[in-house]
């Protein structure tokens, strides 16, 4: 099967990284783990329509709509980082120390995301999940700095938290689940593989266990994707880790997380709960709020787009807890923040390689000293900030849309206050970095092609989704946000 | 079996009744080992467990709790601990202070979490005694993170709260298949053994040339 491939392909170019390879040779290996990966996933998704869902691997593993959109989303963006890696190592040769180890470390991590995207039981992805923080964690502080080994710290620390009360919550599920059987004289039996669970009833789990399990759930999961009350680890953890890693955190780890909140919304429809519900309206609010605190103040360029994370995080959970025509959205802003961090993180790196500093004040005139990475800085930050014509922008309409629908005005008013404040911060202090005076002489040298394609190719699909979805990934973007409560 | 629990409750409160590392670290152990014990003795008592030893995942989950996580963790930080002492290393090794405080917060928690139990299987005391417990566990694990900056005392509280977990899954319902619960060893171990390596990075940390090495952003 082709998307056996996409896990398959990183996970036997690791051997060949191993002995005394020269640096080109493990980079190439990279490139054409994340090209061959790509193009697997891209088929995967294209046969959608004709195969339907897919199980596999003795019903562990799952191939349907979101498992095939998220992985050739992640495909898409590991094929940048590896042009960014490649090119990186190349120019600059302090970026080359230990690329074989950076490499394999990159594929197991690439590897074990794809898997957990895959799979088709609550606890196998929670312990790939799980493995791929693990495989993680050396390449944030693959520089070995002080600021980066106590990035890396806290990024295993909360993880670590997040996941364990995310497991509890899957404990909690499985004896409501049980009692539920008890006291119905059912004899079926508990199983948190996702098509058991599609036949059980979500009322077959009692509460309190239900809802009690659901919030820990949420808790533990949103502490991975960054939102309020343990979000602390990502700004440092973002800042500190090479742009690359920032790329495969944001883009690829935070994705296969949202995996997971997408199947729970799949299987245990969480909005019938008020409780949730409003737990998610909550943890959204607090999230927006927080972050638009963090972004005032920001000073550090590469911060300041790591707190904008955690915002969108926020509207993501907002979203998720608004339910029903926001879901649509939320599928949308999801891709759309993917690609999004992508172009930003690895502009970072050039503009870091380049300036040899992150902070904003120290920065002017990008569009003119760096005029493709400035330019696809403004591009990216015009796409966060939730400009038209860009998919976050329709991903964006479409949540708010549906708070004035759900009548939730209070909530609607709360997060167009927030949303202004935070537009007004990345404004003032990104706008005068790329169109201010700048201090350097202008010079069109030092840009690569490696690092300038796979930007171009996020901004054409950031594009697409906001101008025109063809009908086929209209009918797939449906189908996802039907399976997390979205109506037609 | 509820002197089995009683035993679990005694080593979570030797973690804070006693301000060093290594008693920390052995209360952990002694713990999992508990949890392991709950295991055999939970096989006899068919009516509130199904796992059998017959089973490869119950197998594999009494070698880890008793192999892996009561003895080859503490013995394994132990002698970490050791060397890093040894090496003059004692910023990141601070551990939980034992004062009044502290140890008033812990005797809340453990109330609140029996009078969570109580709330839970009001008129079953073994039942609401173990819930007790478990939650007691999770939460001192909670409260120890909470009030810890040294990543030792962090380590503390985080195995704290995976021991609370383990009972929890031990007393639970549901049996993982065998390759899920052979996973969850393998990953903690590959935990423990980042653990050991970021302790050691702080330490290195410490001594200032080291500190003062390579911080260029190279990736």
């Amino acid at each position: 099967m082709i998307v056996a491939l996409c896990f398959l392909v990183p996970i036997l170019c690791i051997p060949f990284t191993f002995g005394k390879r020269s640096i080109r040779r493990s980079l190439r290996l990279l490139i054409f783990a994340a090209v061959l990966s790509f193009v697997c996933s891209v088929g995967v998704l294209a046969s959608w329509a004709r195969e339907g869902t897919l199980r596999f691997a003795d019903n562990w593993l799952v191939s349907d709509s979101t498992s095939r959109l998220f992985i050739a989303l992640i495909s898409t963006v590991f094929t940048g980082v590896a042009l960014y890696v490649y090119n990186r190592a190349l120019t600059y040769p302090l970026a080359a120390r230990n690329i074989q180890k950076f490499v394999r470390s990159t594929l197991l991590f690439f590897s074990i995301s794809v898997l957990a995207i895959l799979s088709n039981h609550f606890i196998l992805m929670w312990l790939l999940l799980e493995a791929s923080t693990l495989a993680a964690t050396p390449l944030i502080y693959h520089q070995k700095g002080s600021a980066s080994v106590r990035g890396a710290w806290r990024y295993l620390l909360f993880s670590s938290v997040g996941l364990s009360l995310a497991f509890l919550g899957f404990l909690c599920l499985a004896e409501g689940f049980a009692v539920g059987f008890r006291v119905a004289q059912s004899p079926a039996e508990v199983s948190f593989f996702f098509d058991h669970l599609a036949t059980f009833s979500a009322q077959a789990c009692v509460h309190p266990w239900k809802e009690l399990g659901l919030i820990l759930l949420f808790l533990g999961f949103g502490t991975k994707l960054g939102l309020a009350p343990m979000y602390s680890w990502l700004p440092e953890t973002y800042d500190t880790a090479p742009p690359s890693v920032t790329v495969l955190l944001s883009a690829i780890q935070f994705n296969a997380v949202m995996i997971a909140v997408f199947r729970i919304f799949e299987f245990f429809q969480p909005l019938q709960s008020d409780l949730v519900r409003y737990e998610l309206i909550v943890l959204g609010l607090v999230t927006i709020l927080v972050s638009a605190f963090h972004i005032v103040v920001a000073k550090n360029y590469k911060r300041l787009i790591a707190y904008a994370s955690i915002n969108h995080a926020g509207v993501i959970a907002l979203g998720l807890g608004i339910g029903r025509s926001a879901a649509f959205g939320v599928v949308l802003y999801v891709i759309s923040n993917a690609l999004v961090k992508a172009i930003l993180f690895l502009t970072c790196g050039n503009i870091k390689a380049r300036y040899h500093t992150k902070s904003i004040l120290e920065i002017k005139g990008l569009i003119k000293t760096m005029p493709f990475s400035g330019g696809l800085f403004m591009v990216g930050m015009f796409a966060l900030l939730g400009f038209a014509p860009f998919g976050s922008f329709l991903g964006e309409v479409l949540i708010m849309k549906s708070m004035i629908d759900g009548q939730h005005y209070a909530v609607f008013a709360l997060f167009f206050l927030i949303t202004s404040i935070v537009f007004v911060a990345m404004g003032r202090a990104i706008f005068p970095m790329i169109w201010g005076e700048p201090n350097h002489e202008t010079s069109l040298h030092g840009e690569s092609i490696y690092t300038l394609l796979p930007n171009l190719f996020f901004i054409f699909l950031l594009l697409s989704l906001g101008l025109y979805v063809p009908p086929a990934a209209n009918a797939l973007l449906q189908d996802i946000a039907i399976g997390i409560g979205g109506i037609q | 079996m509820n002197y089995l629990f009683m035993s679990f409750l005694l080593a979570l409160v030797m973690l804070l009744f006693f301000c060093s590392a290594r008693t920390a670290i052995w209360a952990i152990g002694a713990q999992f080992l508990i949890a392991g014990l709950l295991v055999l003795r939970l096989d006899e008592r068919s009516d509130i467990h199904t796992q059998s030893f017959e089973s490869w995942a119950t197998r594999i989950q009494l070698l880890d709790l008793l192999f892996v996580r009561s003895l080859l963790l503490p013995l394994l930080f132990v002698r970490l601990l050791k060397k890093l002492k040894n090496g003059g290393s004692s910023r990141g090794l601070s551990t939980i202070p034992a004062n009044f405080v502290v140890w008033l917060c812990a005797v809340v928690l453990i109330i609140a979490s029996y009078w969570f139990g109580q709330r839970i299987f009001p008129e079953d005391f073994q039942s609401s005694f173990q819930i007790g417990t478990t939650v007691a566990g999770v939460l001192i694990g909670f409260f120890i993170l909470s009030a810890q900056s040294a990543p030792l005392g962090q380590i503390i509280g985080l195995l704290t709260l995976e021991a609370g977990i383990v009972l929890a899954e031990v007393l639970g319902r549901h049996e993982m298949p065998w390759f899920l619960q052979l996973g969850a060893s393998v990953v903690f171990v590959w935990s423990l053994s980042l653990f050991a390596t970021f302790l050691s990075r702080f330490s290195e940390l410490e001594d200032p040339r080291l500190a003062s090495a390579l911080e260029k952003e190279v990736l």
